[in-house]
């Protein structure tokens, strides 16, 4: 007896991910392209009372109050500058909308499974719980962050959840 | 051989659960108000209706349980409506218990709540003994309606035939609608005949046999009016899905086959050639027209529109609204000799605006009658139960409310009210000794005080024992003197925990207490307060912000900054004098008309630079948040301003102090204060600022 | 029912044939469809000679949606050329069937316990 179900899941998972690359203070990371919304110029932000100093304050995303998380503060990287390469990735995670502030966008790149290795436990300033692996591409290693894991952990305090 | 699906719950129909319950408390509502003696024809029949409905609809979804109840309450009121039996207290009661047993079944169905069926039982069986003891008595000398015999709510007049054609929605079957109960509803009206075209051509592989592919032509010759037909196909079908025509006599006659065939055959091809289609058993119908305007003129002036398109509807009123107050900010640079076209045009596009906006906010508004109304039925069933007299009184029914605060605002209304009975209204003999009227009154009112709705309380009963909750207080290890202030007493009933009752009863001393009302009513950002006077009674006060996302607001410069204050909690403003200013323990206090008020220095409280440090250098504007007033310090007044309010919670969390952010004029977002959360702010910078 | 035994091919419906069992035996008819589809199979059957015997006697539960199916199906056997006959016809099958309007649907109940 014949099934005429389709068959699924061949190529596309399993194969290649894209990921964008930013600058953060010297180092470059990647993140799932799915997640990035848009990407824009660091414009001046409202400042929020009593928030960590990571948090810049909240945008106004075409009438959405967005807020603003700078990385390089949070993870003391590299010197804190606002100047017109800085620019703010708009991240669409876990359903809500979130800006973070890096020093450049790079490049967006497609790697391969084989392409992408378990990151070291390095101890360093950036949790390796938040680093999903190590990527290389033309002989440059990408850090690759999972970026809703780390917008969503209870330091980043942006949600009401999290303490 | 129908029947027997066992339907995945998920798959059940919102609509029919929320049309039910709607059903229900409309019939509570009437029932409650219905004098036994003197009942209103209208309000019999609208019971009967509700009551019907629920049950037809009911047996659509395959919910056989609740067909049971609803078929022998329909059956008495029936008798009740039809004059047969005289309607009496003991039938009010029996008809809200049967509505109680109703709603538990389908709390069951919806949410898989438990469901006694000792209780189903009972109540099947005291409405079963109405009908029984009054047809014993003889006032009744028709046929009793045995139980699965049909009850038609057939009207004067000779039967008349109409033509029903029903496109039903591809995902009826799916929905768990049972087509076969809905037909033999139908049957039940009077001469039914069906024919059934099946609109599937494409190959069979391509099949999907949870989807509904069949639309229906039906004929049916009743003395039922087209209103009741429509009330069967009420959770069933969508306007577009359902057309019935009334049919003339004549072609009544032109439309049954001879000989009565009970299968009107649609033309249906069995060869291979192209399938019939059901447009051609649509023709059959004649004259749809009048049957569209009757639709019009059904009781339903109202469509049912998901939340989340109001919602949607009302940001995009909101941008419309930011986008023409930047315009005007533009055009107030323009000459107003040169440009009066633009100037003219602009105030039109103000008045619009604001029009369009006022409309749309209103659209999610709803009395607070829907929650007042339940509370009668509470205080019947409980002030019996406790062998009390008491009078509920409501005032301001029509009070608007955003409909997300109702369904929030019920719990902690309910939680007080039975508080009320419970504990604050004493025993009628009690009462009496006291040398007050033996009929305890529980007031209710609610109110739209300036940006707030406030809903109060009251009642005349014993007040708050101050002495028992110190006395409670302390064995809880709580920190407490004897010369707390009343207020300071009385919030310690809020503490978790917290109950003086002396017996736990079933109705309010669960262990659960005010402290559930008090988180309940911050999360709404609302406020409660008590006022209470020993033997007398005491008064809780509710306030809730209205949250409409629009508010009229000053805008302030602080330093870089700008905050909105709601102008309904703004007293005044004024520059101080340095004289003014003196320090109580280490704070700040302004010296105004011979009040000293706390200050309160935003730039402090949100840790923000600003060159004026000093109150004279800046402007003080004086707030009032239920009472306490304060004096907040900024640099300077901008203007007033109509915002739209924003969640900052949408995509981050509750900032403290803020009830939400707006957009300016010039795009910049501005934070908008919450001057009772400052208050509360100003009274934590105290503590850890001495 | 002896006809059954008369070379000419039988299918037997059974099992759950309300909403929660469509899907289920959509496949099944599926795979009774499929040699019949495919005339230049060796073994297929052929228009005429073995139309095809539906015994229905089995069917455990039916609802709107099983009576949908079935007839659904039989219409494109019929497609096919086949004549086929629905046999072991409960009372109540062909009362569901009148009462829900199939009744053209359904012109190949067999003659058995009497048409109406």
């Amino acid at each position: 007896m014949q099934m005429e179900q389709t068959t699924s899941g061949r190529g596309a998972e399993g194969g290649t991910r894209e990921f964008l690359t930013f600058f953060l203070g010297g180092e470059e990371y990647g993140m799932d392209i799915l997640k990035v919304q848009e990407i824009r110029g660091y414009d001046a932000v409202t400042r929020i009372a009593n928030a960590p100093d990571f948090l810049k304050g909240v945008i106004n995303l075409r009438g959405v109050i967005v807020p603003i998380v700078d990385m390089r503060i949070k993870f003391r990287l590299g010197e804190v500058v606002y100047d017109e390469f800085t620019v703010v990735i708009i991240m669409n995670v876990l359903g809500r909308v979130v800006g973070m502030v890096v020093d450049a966008v790079s490049d967006v790149v497609e790697l391969a499974p084989e392409q992408i290795k378990p990151a070291p436990e390095l101890g360093s300033t950036l949790d390796s719980r938040y680093i999903t692996g190590l990527g290389t591409q033309n002989g440059q290693m990408l850090i690759l962050i999972d970026i809703e894991k780390l917008l969503s952990s209870s330091e980043m305090q942006l949600m009401d959840d999290a303490a | 051989m129908t029947g027997g699906a066992t339907n995945d719950l998920s798959r059940f129909n919102q609509v029919f659960f929320e049309e039910s319950a709607e059903h229900l408390a409309e019939m509570e509502r009437i029932l409650l108000a219905l004098d036994p003696g003197a009942p209103q024809e209208d309000d019999l029949h609208a019971i009967f209706r509700a009551a019907h409905s629920i049950k037809g609809s009911a047996a659509i979804f395959g919910f056989t349980d609740m067909t049971i109840v609803t078929h022998d309450l329909e059956s008495l009121l029936d008798r009740v409506r039809n004059h047969e039996i005289p309607l009496n207290g003991e039938m009010i009661d029996a008809f809200l218990e049967a509505g109680d047993a109703i709603a538990m079944q389908l709390a069951g169905h919806r949410d898989g709540a438990d469901v006694d069926s000792a209780v189903i039982e009972r109540v099947c069986k005291k409405l079963g003994a109405l009908v029984s003891a009054t047809v014993d008595a003889g006032c009744a000398p028709q046929s009793f309606p045995t139980r699965f015999e049909p009850v038609t709510a057939a009207g004067p007049g000779s039967p008349a035939a109409y033509g029903i054609d029903f496109s039903p929605a591809e995902d009826t079957f799916r929905r768990g609608v049972r087509l076969e109960n809905l037909f033999c509803e139908l049957a039940d009206l009077g001469e039914l005949q069906v024919s059934a075209a099946i609109g599937f051509d494409a190959p069979f592989n391509e099949l999907d046999p949870e989807n509904c592919h069949t639309s229906w032509h039906l004929t049916l010759e009743s003395t039922a009016g087209e209103a009741e037909l429509r009330d069967i196909f009420e959770f069933v079908a969508e306007e577009n899905e359902l057309r019935i025509a009334a049919l003339s006599n004549a072609g009544a006659e032109g439309e049954h086959p001879a000989g009565g065939a009970t299968t009107v055959c649609v033309p249906m091809d069995t060869h291979p050639a192209v399938p019939e289609r059901t447009a051609s058993v649509r023709n059959d119908a004649p004259a749809v027209a009048p049957g569209r305007r009757t639709a019009e003129s059904q009781e339903g002036s109202t469509i049912r529109v998901g939340v989340t398109k109001v919602d949607q509807l009302i940001n995009q009123v909101g941008e419309l609204v930011i986008t023409q107050s930047m315009l005007s900010q533009i055009a107030a640079g323009l000459d107003p000799l040169l440009y009066e076209g633009i100037h003219r045009g602009l105030m039109q596009l103000e008045r619009n605006t604001r029009d369009l906006q006022e409309s749309i906010m209103s659209i999610r508004l709803v009395p607070i009658s829907l929650v007042f109304s339940r509370f009668p039925r509470l205080v019947r069933d409980l002030s019996a139960k406790l062998g009390k007299l008491v009078e509920l009184r409501t005032f301001g029914e029509t009070t608007e409310l955003d409909k997300g605060l109702i369904e929030k605002i019920a719990d902690p209304l309910t939680h007080l009210l039975r508080n009320c009975l419970d504990h604050a209204i004493e025993l009628p003999q009690v009462r009496t000794a006291a040398g007050k009227d033996a009929t305890g009154t529980i007031t209710m009112r609610a109110a739209q005080v300036g940006g707030r709705i406030v809903i109060d309380v009251a009642d005349d009963g014993a007040g708050l024992n101050r002495g028992k909750i110190l006395k409670k207080a302390l064995e809880r290890g709580g920190a407490v003197d004897e010369a707390m202030a009343d207020e300071d007493v009385w919030r310690l009933i809020f503490e978790p925990g917290f109950s003086t009752a002396d017996a736990v009863t079933d109705i309010s001393g669960r262990g659960v207490g005010m402290d559930v009302v008090l988180k309940n009513v911050h999360a709404m950002g609302g406020r409660i307060q008590v006022a209470s006077e020993e033997g007398k009674g005491c008064k809780f006060t509710i306030s809730l912000p209205l949250t409409l996302a629009i508010l009229d607001g000053l805008s302030v410069a602080v330093g870089e900054e700008r905050f909105i204050i709601p102008i309904n909690s703004i007293v005044e403003s004024l520059q101080p004098l340095a004289g003014d200013i003196k320090t109580v323990g280490g704070r700040r206090v302004v010296h105004v008309r011979g009040e000293y008020l706390p200050l309160l220095p935003i730039y402090e409280l949100f840790n923000l630079e600003t060159s004026v440090k000093r109150p004279e250098e800046g402007t003080l504007v004086l707030v009032d948040a239920e009472g306490e007033k304060c004096a907040l310090f900024v640099d300077e007044l901008l203007g007033e301003h109509q915002v739209v309010i924003k969640s900052l919670e949408d995509n981050y969390r509750k900032v403290e102090g803020t009830a939400g952010a707006t957009i300016l004029g010039d795009g910049r977002v501005a934070l908008i204060l919450d001057v009772g959360g400052l208050l509360q702010a100003g009274k934590r910078l105290k503590e850890t600022g001495v | 029912m002896q006809e059954s035994a008369s070379g000419k091919m039988s299918i037997k419906l059974c099992g759950n044939w309300s909403i929660t069992g469509v899907t289920d035996q959509l496949r099944f008819l599926k795979a009774q469809l499929q040699p019949m589809s495919s005339p230049n199979a060796a073994d297929a059957p052929t228009p005429g000679e073995s139309d095809p015997e539906i015994d229905v006697q089995d069917v455990e539960q039916i609802d709107l949606s099983g009576y949908q199916l079935l007839a659904i199906w039989l219409r494109h056997l019929k497609m096919l050329g086949f004549s086929p006959v629905l046999v072991n016809v409960p009372e109540t099958f062909r009362q569901d069937i009148r009462f829900l309007g199939f009744g053209a649907e359904f012109d190949c109940i067999a003659n058995t316990k009497g048409r109406s």
